[in-house]
């Protein structure tokens, strides 16, 4: 018996047809093999080598199951701490300014008439080259004897500085150009946010005697929330892994002075292969980011089951 | 029917997607990675060839060694492919290959302070077998110079690894300055003797604090408009500064790790050496010092900003030079640094235990240790560490712009040899390691994040903690000729 086109088709339609219930899996299979092989199968070697002994450079290498000691040794280990520290002014300090000044961006965007495309591409070139590869232009810039940074402040009479040879400054000027990178990038979350709120809103409160601060306060602010808590949330994981700008403006130095956690992480890891103690920080930072990101994400997750409902 | 075909579609591009990830990517062609690393194009070896793979430090020194690889290549028909690692992840990327015994380095490059631990650690081959097996091919090995054979080479009494750039310490000065006959009467007035290649760092201090202007003081007898400073230092988290000050605690007699392997850094004279250098000579350095590398010296020295530079690696030489053109009247001179040991180091090259060729890798080697090689590396203004070309007066004086250092780079290698001393830490298993934890430390006394006591005593933490209590030290090999303490340098003999 022979058969026609049309049976063969339809023989194999019905032979590879997936259930509709099945389909989104099928999709969705992929994506989940690259995930779970890029970073549940990392996840779980991280954790794995944080119950053990590891020090990459001795014959042993992989040694001995030590339980919870690693743990036990990091979060007594006072350099961890100290660095945990300096993430977190780092943190806070960098996004602060950030969501400051990305609004005070958007806002100037957002009242534009002429020019707002070139302006909004301009603005976004920072965002566009690599960290490391500027950062050792700002290195440069900021160097106490040749840089042109002490060339304007000595300008104005003011004492020319060691931006990054003074352990108080040091982190301040890292500070500065993670904000000279980063802020256009909330900039233009903000101004996505406020393009879409109805001009309809602004009028009436013009109508109802709002100044600009108040409109500000009771109308974009409020229409915002949910943009504000998405880039604070985005920029502070982003700035907690802080590592590029640092390894290229001074290498977490002066002394200790910018040894971020993901750089004492580095040091550990890759200068000296105890990658047992690395692993152990990394999971008690990812734990850490993991519930610092539930916390912010709570208000907004409790929204959207309330609407889905 | 659109649903099937978009069900169809999707399917074969997720195939699509999968069959590309996991393409091996055989190819190989010129690639610069994030990791610093920069591979030259890979062809096929010649029928009969083997390919070996250098990872080399990036810099100047990649392209004479792929021109030397081109000739190995011809001669051999073997092919080299010469991966350009940056510094600051050399150590890193090779260990991380070794350890994971993925085979993608023959050759190894590696500093001094890395020799014992990458020896210790199974990361290099003992060579000895393969050296005597190669009998005259590598005959040219025998020339290297003893002083970096047994700090850059030996451990445990074998053979892992052969130098082939050194970066050992002297000092550069302006001596147009030193010779002034004005600067020369004021110093001697105000300090009581006369003003020369300072033998002690105590007599460095005095001439960083002499040299130092303000805007409207006069420096050969004329105004300066801008601050000019005594000297230049490379005081930042850089793999430097650990070279400067141990030099000093070294003539001081003291050292990183004692004898009986437990950390010497809070011994009296070792933090006195910390001392002298955050106290006395940081304070006549520009303000960038404590951010600088040794490249920021050299554009402080070239942009007329400083009169000399503590113990610096004299390979620079062909940089400092370039301050005769762009200062007008600048005279640059090398010297040994003051006192008597200072950092004498070398990049070496072993081969990788990993290698599936070490004969064709050993073959190289001994071609780029041939007179031939290392004669045009020296023209190109690298520092070799061949004795013949080192002490080839006709070479130094038909390249003075390359190699007007050697006659000083033979002085301080050969006062090595003279004096045996070699410091501990260069016989601690646990070296790269030290000599990172010392960057750190070291740096925070001169930014002031610590005094000189509490970073030392930090710094000794740090070694009890690499080498797990007190580090062994496994200098036997030096025989009974070795000396403790290193012997004074014999200025009055050489003529300074």
């Amino acid at each position: 018996m022979t058969l026609t086109d049309e049976q063969v088709s339809t023989d194999l339609t019905s032979r590879f047809r997936v259930s509709d219930r099945m389909y989104p899996y099928l999709l969705i299979t992929p994506a989940m093999i690259v995930v779970g092989f890029f970073a549940l199968y990392p996840l779980g070697y991280a954790v794995y080598l944080s119950l053990r002994h590891a020090d990459l450079t001795t014959a042993m290498g992989i040694g001995e199951f030590l339980g919870l000691e690693n743990y036990h040794f990091v979060l007594n280990d006072e350099f961890f701490w100290s660095a945990v520290r300096k993430t977190l002014i780092f943190s806070i300090g960098a996004v602060a300014i950030e969501l400051t000044l990305g609004m005070a961006i958007a806002l100037l965007l957002n009242g534009m008439r002429f020019l707002k495309g070139i302006a909004r591409s301009l603005i976004i070139l920072p965002i566009a080259v690599s960290p490391l590869a500027v950062g050792l232009i700002w290195r440069y810039m900021y160097h106490a004897d040749f840089g042109i940074f002490n060339a304007i402040v000595s300008t104005f009479g003011i004492p020319e500085q060691n931006w990054l040879g003074d352990p108080g400054l040091a982190m301040a000027s890292i500070i500065a150009f993670d904000v000279w990178q980063w802020t256009p990038f909330v900039a233009l979350i903000f101004l996505a946010g406020l393009q879409s709120v109805p001009s309809q809103v602004y009028e009436a409160g013009a109508i109802d005697g709002a100044s600009f601060w108040q409109s500000f306060r009771y109308i974009s602010v409020p229409m915002l929330s949910r943009a504000i808590i998405f880039v604070s949330l985005l920029r502070f994981i982003d700035a907690v892994r802080l590592y590029d700008s640092v390894f290229a403006l001074t290498a977490g130095g002066p002394g200790t002075a910018t040894e971020v956690l993901t750089f004492y992480i580095y040091r550990l890891g890759l200068r000296f292969f105890r990658v047992d103690l690395a692993s152990t920080m990394s999971i008690l930072f990812l734990y850490a980011t993991i519930v610092i990101a539930g916390l912010a994400l709570r208000r907004i997750m409790i929204q959207q089951s309330e609407l889905a409902e | 029917m659109l649903k099937k075909w978009t069900r169809i579609i999707a399917v074969l591009s997720v195939a699509a997607l999968l069959a590309a990830a996991c393409d091996s990517g055989d190819d190989t062609t010129a690639t610069t990675a994030d990791n610093g690393e920069t591979s030259a194009a890979t062809e096929a070896p010649a029928e009969g060839g083997v390919t070996v793979n250098w990872a080399v430090l990036a810099g100047f020194y990649t392209d004479w060694a792929e021109e030397v690889a081109a000739e190995w290549e011809a001669e051999t028909g073997n092919n080299l492919n010469v991966v350009g690692i940056d510094f600051p992840v050399l150590y890193e990327n090779q260990v991380l290959e070794s350890v994971s015994d993925t085979g993608a380095y023959d050759i190894l490059t590696y500093d001094v302070g890395w020799k014992a631990e990458f020896s210790e650690s199974g990361h290099l081959l003992a060579l000895d077998d393969l050296l005597a097996a190669a009998g005259d091919a590598a005959s040219g090995l025998n020339d290297v110079h003893p002083a970096l054979l047994e700090t850059t080479s030996k451990w445990r009494g074998q053979t892992y690894g052969l130098p082939y750039y050194t970066f050992t310490m002297g000092m550069f000065y302006r001596c147009d300055l030193w010779e002034d006959p004005t600067e020369m009467a004021d110093f001697e007035a105000a300090y009581g003797y006369p003003l020369a290649v300072p033998r002690t760092y105590d007599q460095m201090a005095d001439m960083a604090e002499f040299f130092r202007r303000a805007p409207g003081d006069t420096l050969k007898g004329e105004a300066v408009a801008e601050d000019f400073y005594g000297i230049g230092l490379m005081a930042g988290r850089f793999p430097h500064v650990q070279d400067e000050i141990n030099s000093i605690a070294w003539t001081n007699g003291a050292k990183v790790i004692n004898d009986d392997g437990t950390p010497g850094v809070t011994d009296p004279e070792f933090v006195a050496a910390v001392d002298l250098y955050v106290n006395e000579l940081l304070p006549f350095a520009p303000p960038g010092a404590g951010t600088s590398a040794f490249n920021e010296v050299v554009g402080q020295m070239q942009s007329g900003l400083i009169s000399m530079t503590a113990g610096f690696y004299l390979d620079q030489y062909p940089n400092m030079i370039q301050t005769e053109q762009l200062i007008e009247g600048a005279r640059i001179c090398a010297a040994p640094s003051p006192g008597a040991h200072t950092w004498v180091g070398a990049f070496g090259l072993g081969i990788s235990p990993d290698s599936e060729n070490p004969e064709a890798a050993l073959s190289f080697l001994s071609f780029l240790f041939s007179e031939s090689a290392q004669r045009r590396f020296a023209e190109g203004g690298g520092s070799s560490t061949l004795t013949g070309i080192i002490s080839d007066d006709a070479l130094v004086s038909a390249n003075p712009l390359t190699t007007g250092h050697y006659p000083t780079l033979l002085e301080v290698l050969d006062h090595q040899v003279a004096s045996n001393y070699i410091a501990n830490y260069l016989f601690v298993p646990q070296g790269g390691k030290i000599y990172d934890e010392m960057t750190t430390w070291y740096s925070a006394a001169a930014a002031g994040e610590e005094t000189p006591q509490g970073a030392m005593e930090k710094m000794a933490e740090a070694i009890e903690r690499a080498c797990g209590g007190p580090c062994e030290v496994a200098n036997d090999a030096l025989g009974a000729g070795y000396s403790p303490t290193p012997a004074p340098f014999p200025y009055d003999e050489l003529g300074y």
